[in-house]
């Protein structure tokens, strides 16, 4: 080296600090969020009592008490203990209800965004990285879906595929496409101007590891609020398609199914329609502070230094 | 000395749109630049904002196509050869970033980002990659456990360092640096440009720098080349250029660097107006309705670089004015 050797700040020979694993740092980043933890917290027991359901649930989900059909939940007058949550319209047990149906309405709300989310991530970059003939292409079909009517397009769909569970969860896939598109598309073409991408391309990047490695985490947090947002969405619009005759058959207890059919009884009991309403709610509810918590884990500049 | 890059009439037009049921219009933005820059040298690029030195820079680094002309590199034609020869090119010429702040991937470690050239171009083992990285770190004057950091946590300076460590991962034979130093505070500059001096001497790279300030121009270039509106208007060697400035323009420049010497202050040269709209160049010399010195044969007839006293200029009055 040259004379000029000093101005250049000499290598510190200091010890070389250890450094967590990165999935270490990721619950670390995770874990800072106070509610996340809670979020998942709830998430984790819904996911085990769906899982364990059999054994969780006190009743079947099928089975009709005819002698106690409208019973109200066990800490209110009349209520009993034996139906903790009270029973519906035909006397079945809304606890065991709940809990059978969590497995349905966890799996609609997870394949379902699983499979608008990839799509449309990968559409969605594919119409940023080629704006000449490719990109315009996928933004005019994504328009074309959006003029239709979220629900219309997807009776449609399920009227063509025929009713069923894996055709209600592509109808709702195919219905929510164009958002994750669209989103993708916008954060990614904000990205690709910057200088970093540029950088990436001089070191000789193809467009694959520039669309995945280098675009697309600089394009999540919006990502991630959007998909835990439609995970809602999609319980409800599955509870829309059921209600229909379109999507998930009675008896089959589904949390939307659920609370479409108990409309008829808000005024007299009030259990019935109120006990899958809020399920919906605080699952929603966990799902979108864990979505916040995954978001910040995933960003650098909220992470503690290092 | 050998030369490692040569441009002749590189070009590089915009067709711009102008509205509806409107022509096309042609954005000249650079307009036949011609050099040669030898191994272990710097070639500075000075010029007043929207002259074409950026442009310059991103066609030089083959970002850009450049429209016409040749751009040999190594004795093989980037600008009109093939997808795979302009693969190989890649490694060999890089760049550094005006901004600091936004070269830099804010997701990616430091480690990574550094490590990413060579993940890309060899076929060392992770292993390798680290201790590579490691070393240009140490080089760079980074600290081992920055490695694991993120771009974020680091300074102006660190990250301009970081970003000429990861120009230098492939040891290329060339670094077009777009105004390195002008988002950074004066103390840094300093410290930035010796660090690109010692890598120059270490490991023999040939320099483009883009600048607009003269001052560090001086400090670093062995050969300057003064651009007007896309257009080189004086080439020479710094002390030659610097010496006596033959254009008018370079002599406006010059004329226009603070001293703090009483003694080194010069009559300044106004120039008055801005530079013209590349979409609508002026016919003739491209800075005639500028020109203190402009005759009528300036605004009919377009000067060539010629050779006067040492160096080439642009300027059909050359000899008369000085």
């Amino acid at each position: 080296m040259s004379q000029n050797n000093s101005t250049i700040l000499p290598a510190a020979d200091e010890p070389v600090q250890h450094y967590p694993s990165p999935l270490r740092e990721f619950w670390q980043g995770f874990a800072f969020n106070k509610g996340a933890v809670a979020g998942l917290a709830f998430m984790v027991v819904v996911f085990l009592a769906a899982i364990f359901a059999p054994w969780v649930a006190p009743y079947s989900p099928i089975e009709q008490f005819r002698d106690h059909l409208l019973t109200p939940p066990a800490w209110s007058e009349g209520g009993s203990m034996a139906y903790l949550f009270g029973t519906d319209e035909l006397g079945r047990d809304i606890l065991s209800r709940l809990v059978h149906g969590a497995r349905m309405s966890l799996f609609i709300g997870v394949v379902s965004v699983l499979a608008s989310l990839v799509p449309g991530v990968i559409l969605g970059l594919v119409a940023a990285f080629s704006p000449k003939v490719l990109g315009p292409a996928i933004m005019r079909l994504m328009d074309v879906m959006m003029a239709l009517p979220a629900l219309l397009l997807a009776v449609a769909i399920v009227a063509i595929l025929g009713p069923g569970l894996i055709n209600t969860i592509i109808a709702i896939a195919v219905v929510a496409l164009p958002g994750y598109v669209r989103l993708t598309r916008a954060s990614a073409l904000t990205e690709l101007n910057r200088d970093y991408v540029t950088a990436s391309r001089v070191a000789g990047a193809g467009k694959l590891r520039l669309m995945f490695v280098t675009v697309l985490p600089n394009c999540m947090a919006p990502l991630i609020v959007h998909a835990t947002m439609s995970f809602s969405s999609a319980i409800l619009e599955a509870a829309a398609l059921g209600f229909l005759g379109l999507g998930v058959q009675p008896p089959t207890p589904e949390w939307g199914t659920m609370l479409a059919s108990a409309r008829d009884y808000i005024e007299r009991a009030w259990w019935v329609v109120t006990m899958p309403g809020l399920t919906i709610l605080f699952s929603v509810l966990a799902i979108n502070l864990m979505g916040d918590g995954l978001r910040d884990a995933l960003d650098p500049k909220l992470k503690r230094a290092a | 000395m050998s030369t490692v890059l040569s441009a002749r009439e590189l070009t590089r037009h915009y067709t711009v749109s102008q509205g509806f049921l409107k022509p096309q219009a042609v954005v000249k933005a650079l307009n036949g630049i011609s050099f040669d820059l030898s191994a272990g040298k710097t070639l500075a690029v000075v010029g007043e904002s929207g002259c074409g030195k950026s442009t310059l820079a991103r066609a030089l680094t083959l970002i850009e196509e450049p429209t016409a002309g040749a751009l040999v590199l190594d004795g093989v034609d980037v600008a009109s050869g093939s997808k795979s020869d302009i693969k190989a090119m890649r490694s060999k010429v890089q760049m550094v970033f005006q901004n600091p702040y936004a070269s830099l991937n804010p997701r990616q470690k430091i480690g990574a980002q550094l490590s990413e050239p060579l993940l890309i171009n060899t076929n060392m083992t992770a292993a390798e990659r680290e201790a590579r990285v490691k070393e240009m770190m140490s080089i760079v004057g980074l600290r081992p456990e920055h490695y694991y950091r993120y771009p974020h946590m680091f300074s102006g300076g660190q990250r301009q360092r970081i970003a000429i460590a990861r120009a230098m991962m492939l040891k290329p034979k060339i670094v077009v640096a777009d105004e390195p130093t002008s988002a950074l505070d004066v103390s840094i500059q300093a410290q930035v440009l010796n660090l690109f001096m010692d890598l120059q001497q270490e490991l023999g790279t040939a320099y483009v720098f883009v600048s607009h300030n003269l001052s560090v121009v001086e400090h670093v270039a062995d050969d300057v080349m003064v651009m007007y509106l896309g257009r080189a208007v004086e080439v020479g060697s710094k002390q030659a250029l610097y010496a006596t400035p033959l254009h008018p323009y370079t002599k406006a420049l010059l004329s226009a660097t603070p001293s703090i010497h009483p003694e080194d202050r010069k009559i300044k040269i106004k120039i008055h107006g801005e530079l013209p709209s590349p979409l609508n160049p002026p016919s003739g010399c491209a800075f005639h309705k500028r020109c203190p010195f402009a005759e009528t044969r300036c605004s009919a007839e377009e000067p060539l670089l010629r050779e006067v006293g040492g160096h080439q200029v642009a300027c059909h009055r050359a000899e008369e004015i000085n």
